[in-house]
């Protein structure tokens, strides 16, 4: 008896957890409309089951408690009572307690020692107020049934009460609240999950060492029966994927409650607009970020929605909206926190970060907005001081950065000042599979996941001017005018010796704030990996875990930010702060244009503004045909005009070489301009790089096409006036309609 | 029959060890070894078992011994400890020996270093020493030792 009777309690607790948490967002939605009868009923029900039930398990403090509840929700389905916020509140109240209690049962099988009487009175004096009120209205029968009573009552049948029995009747027993999901779903141990899951990876792998044998075999019937369990397996690596994951309702539904209580305590008037919650999401990656997301929340409300004068002084709605959007894109789940409030105050957060002495005044005045802005994830940008100011904003934004980091999500911010502030997390659908990519090195293989990888870098073999540099002993790489650390993978996991002769790899890497690049002899294959935890005799080491490849082999997954750390070149953010970029930005930093840089057939240097490039492309040469005085070639189904630069400049020299010998390759980088509308391509000698140049001072170009000179790189570059150049090879290319082209 | 103990004979060097035989999940010969890089020395790589991830233990540089040929065969016994999936690394597994509870000696004098610490005592065998392991201490993690091997 004592085990059914332990069942019965732990449906019970699970079951009325779950219809509490949406009793919490139907209060709050009721509020909103207060005259939705559905919305009512189905508070109602939820309370009326638990009172049911915890009748007959003999909880009479919960029982007490729910039938204040349940007169008051009468009365308020009845249309007797109006809801007003002190009503919802209370009644949030009465959630609180019965929460409370259900908490407490849980935990030892009681009720607890705490007295609700207070709550029961503060309801029952609603009812009293509404059964004053009432008097003077025609009588209508008693809403309220008799405690702990599920049964029937004998009583006048009138349009009236008929309907109500109606409306009640399925909730005599059972919760009627979604039949249907309770019908076609259980629950499941996640441990039971877990289990389902590692077998599937055992399937996979048998799978794969089946196929791989059977490749020499010619039997085709052996054949067909492994690619249906190749099929098969795949599909059930889904579906157990599948099981384990949950809509993000799951935390989303505990936030209208959240956002009501924190916004009247505040003072404030806030809404909150849920969209997606259907969204499924792993069970682990829900519990990694549901902290973040409410802290998020937390801020709009506290430091981006303003008070409601101030709000209506700017012209705004008085009442503040936070939306909340999930969604899937691509691998990832993308939410978006985003509030109409204040947006960020651009120079408060400087005033803060360099009080908080995490950028000097120096640096401050150097920063783009866009930097400035992700100031406020930086560690030890919170403080105290920041959480009464309402203008600053970024309270532990910097925990909520390395919660969403730590399971391989981003997190960025935009701002309007004055109108909107948005947070957007991306994450990873689950943290069992992983997106890496393999690298070779020291002739052992090793998984990156690709969160971490910001682009691939091929070391071209004789191209010594691009390589590796040292600094002071440190081998930096030139990446578009940056210098990027290098760490040698081999040396760093004390597999081989320094120099790396054999590196011809470098994996451009994100580690905290700060980039780097890991040198790896070779760079393989991207694959979708199932992560392996390593036991706690190799914790410490710059491994995530491992993961069992395709055949069979063990690859460790490096772990890039501990490998930036003892590879000293990522350290503490905040004593580096910013020697480095934080990220590549979308735009050139300030005071210098993004050029493309062009090597012609002399080794002479030319950089074209990258605002006119739209394309790269490389074309056979054999394409190019000649149509009246101009050359073509067929592009993305058009006719695209194509110019030689070397051959559209004038001439410099008496000893340029002749076009054939400048022309070795059959293929030929183009470059794809854009000037006035009209399309246009520039072949090219070689494309080398794009880099942030400062072109202010240079000189005048020294001949017709260039626009000026200037030092890039160390090296004297032509900037090309890619207008006067393409006048110059075809007089009347500004004059002409593209319609004109195709003729 | 309580005065009764059975081992598992393992060798390591030239030593005969024993470990109780219900400690021993399976026995691999020559499984592939994925080295971990930076790890204590001790700790030989990860073996993929059946899909499941096992951390290889080398009992030759636990115990201190030299180490064996490069080339040389070895043997893997894969340990029912817990949660977390352990294996020996050894040169071979011999049969199960059967001996009286009362033939358990301290571990002779003759052992020293790390070797000592690892063994809890001895049986004897009709020609050699059955040294028995004291699993707890050869597998519990090795992060505070030296490094030296």
């Amino acid at each position: 008896m004592g085990g059914g009777m332990s069942a019965i309690i732990a449906e019970f607790l699970a079951e009325s957890a779950e219809n509490l948490d949406r009793m919490d967002q139907d209060l709050v939605e009721l509020e909103k409309r207060p005259d939705d009868r559905e919305v009512i009923e189905r508070i109602f029900r939820t309370i009326h089951t638990i009172k049911g039930t915890c009748g007959f398990l003999a909880f009479s403090k919960l029982e007490a408690v729910t039938h204040s509840g349940e007169t008051v929700l009468a009365h308020l389905r009845d249309g007797t009572l109006r809801l007003t916020p002190e009503v919802t509140t209370t009644l949030l109240r009465m959630v609180d307690s019965v929460r409370e209690i259900l908490a407490h049962i849980e935990s030892d099988g009681t009720e607890g020692a705490a007295d609700y009487s207070e709550i029961a009175r503060a309801l029952d004096v609603i009812d009293a107020e509404v059964a004053a009120g009432k008097k003077k209205k025609p009588a209508r029968p008693e809403p309220e049934r008799p405690p702990s009573a599920p049964v029937p009552r004998a009583e006048a049948v009138t349009p009236e009460t008929a309907r109500r029995d109606l409306d009640r009747a399925p909730a005599s027993g059972e919760p009627t609240a979604v039949p249907a999901v309770s019908e076609s779903s259980l629950r499941v141990d996640v441990t039971v999950l877990d289990l389902l899951m590692n077998l599937v990876g055992e399937l996979v792998l048998a799978r794969n060492q089946i196929s791989q044998n059977l490749a020499g075999h010619g039997d085709a019937a052996l054949a067909a029966a492994a690619q249906r369990l190749d099929a098969i397996t795949g599909d059930l690596q889904e579906a157990v994927m599948r099981a384990r994951m949950q809509p993000i309702s799951s935390i989303l539904t505990k936030l209208p409650r959240f956002v009501r209580d924190l916004a009247l305590s505040a003072g404030k008037e806030v809404e909150i607009d849920l969209h997606g919650e259907e969204t499924d999401l792993d069970k682990s990656v829900l519990e990694a970020i549901k902290t973040s997301l409410l802290h998020l929340v937390r801020n709009a409300v506290d430091h981006g929605i303003e008070a409601p004068d101030e709000r209506v002084a700017k012209g705004k709605p008085r009442t503040g909206i936070i939306q909340l959007r999930a969604a899937h894109e691509g691998g990832a789940v993308m939410i978006e926190v985003r509030d109409d409030g204040a947006g960020l105050d651009n120079e408060r957060i400087l005033e803060r970060a360099v009080e908080a002495g995490i950028v000097s005044r120096d640096e401050a005045g150097a920063l783009s907005p866009v930097q400035v802005e992700r100031l406020v994830f930086r560690p030890g940008f919170s403080t105290a001081r920041t959480v009464t100011n309402v203008s600053g904003r970024g309270v532990g934004l910097d925990v909520v950065r390395a919660n969403v980091e730590s399971i391989g999500g981003s997190v960025e911010m935009q701002s309007e000042p004055g109108r909107s502030t948005t947070f957007r997390i991306k994450i990873p659908l689950t943290l069992a599979i992983v997106s890496v990519i393999l690298v070779r090195s020291a002739g052992q293989r090793f998984a990156i996941p690709q969160s971490s990888v910001v682009e691939l870098v091929r070391l071209g073999r004789g191209q010594d001017d691009l390589g590796i540099e040292f600094v002071h002993g440190v081998p930096v790489y030139r990446l578009r005018g940056r210098l990027l650390p290098l760490v040698t993978l081999s040396r760093e996991l004390g597999l081989g010796e320094a120099g790396a002769p054999s590196a011809e790899s470098i994996v451009v890497l994100q580690g905290d704030d700060r980039q780097f690049g890991l040198l790896v002899d070779s760079i393989d294959d991207s694959q979708e990996i199932v992560v392996k935890p390593l036991g706690p005799r190799l914790g410490g080491l710059p491994f995530a875990g491992a993961t069992i490849l395709g055949d069979g082999s063990i690859a460790l997954i490096l772990d890039v930010l501990r490998l930036g750390l003892t590879a000293g070149v990522v350290s503490d953010a905040r004593l580096h702060a910013l020697e480095l970029e934080p990220a590549p930005p979308a735009t050139a930093a300030p005071g210098t244009t993004r050029m493309l840089l062009i090597q012609g057939a002399d080794d002479e240097r030319m950089a074209i503004d990258l605002d006119r490039v739209s394309r790269l492309e490389s074309v056979q040469r054999s394409r190019i045909e000649r149509v009246g005085d101009t050359t073509v070639v067929q592009y993305r189904g058009e006719i695209l005009p194509v110019v030689e630069l070397q051959q559209a400049l004038p001439e410099r020299r008496s000893r340029r070489r002749s076009d054939d010998s400048a022309a070795p390759a059959d293929e030929a980088p183009v470059v794809i301009c854009t000037v006035d509308g009209r399309a246009c391509g520039l072949l090219v000698h070689r494309i080398l790089d794009i880099v942030d140049a400062d072109l202010s001072d240079g000189t005048a170009g020294s001949r017709e096409g260039v626009r000026s000179c200037a030092v890039i790189g160390g090296r004297v570059n032509e900037i090309i006036d890619l207008a006067a150049v393409l006048r110059r090879c075809d007089p009347t290319f500004f004059s002409r309609t593209p319609a004109r082209e195709g003729s | 029959m309580r005065g009764q103990q059975q081992f598992c004979t393992l060798t390591a060097g030239n030593l005969l060890l024993g470990i109780q035989v219900d400690r021993v999940q399976e026995v691999l010969r020559d499984t592939a070894i994925t080295p971990v890089p930076l790890a204590h020395p001790a700790i030989r790589g990860l073996i993929n078992l059946r899909g499941q991830i096992v951390t290889a233990i080398d009992l030759r540089r636990r115990l201190g011994l030299p180490e064996a040929p490069a080339d040389a065969s070895f043997m893997t016994v894969v340990l029912g400890v817990g949660a977390e999936a352990l294996a020996l690394v050894v040169d071979g597994v011999g049969d199960v020996v059967q001996v009286p509870a009362d033939s358990f000696e301290a571990p002779p004098d003759t052992l020293r270093g790390d070797a000592r610490r690892m063994i809890g005592g001895a049986h004897k065998l009709e020609r050699r020493l059955l040294l028995v392991l004291n699993l707890e201490t050869v597998i519990e993690p090795t992060d505070g030792e030296s490094e030296a091997s």
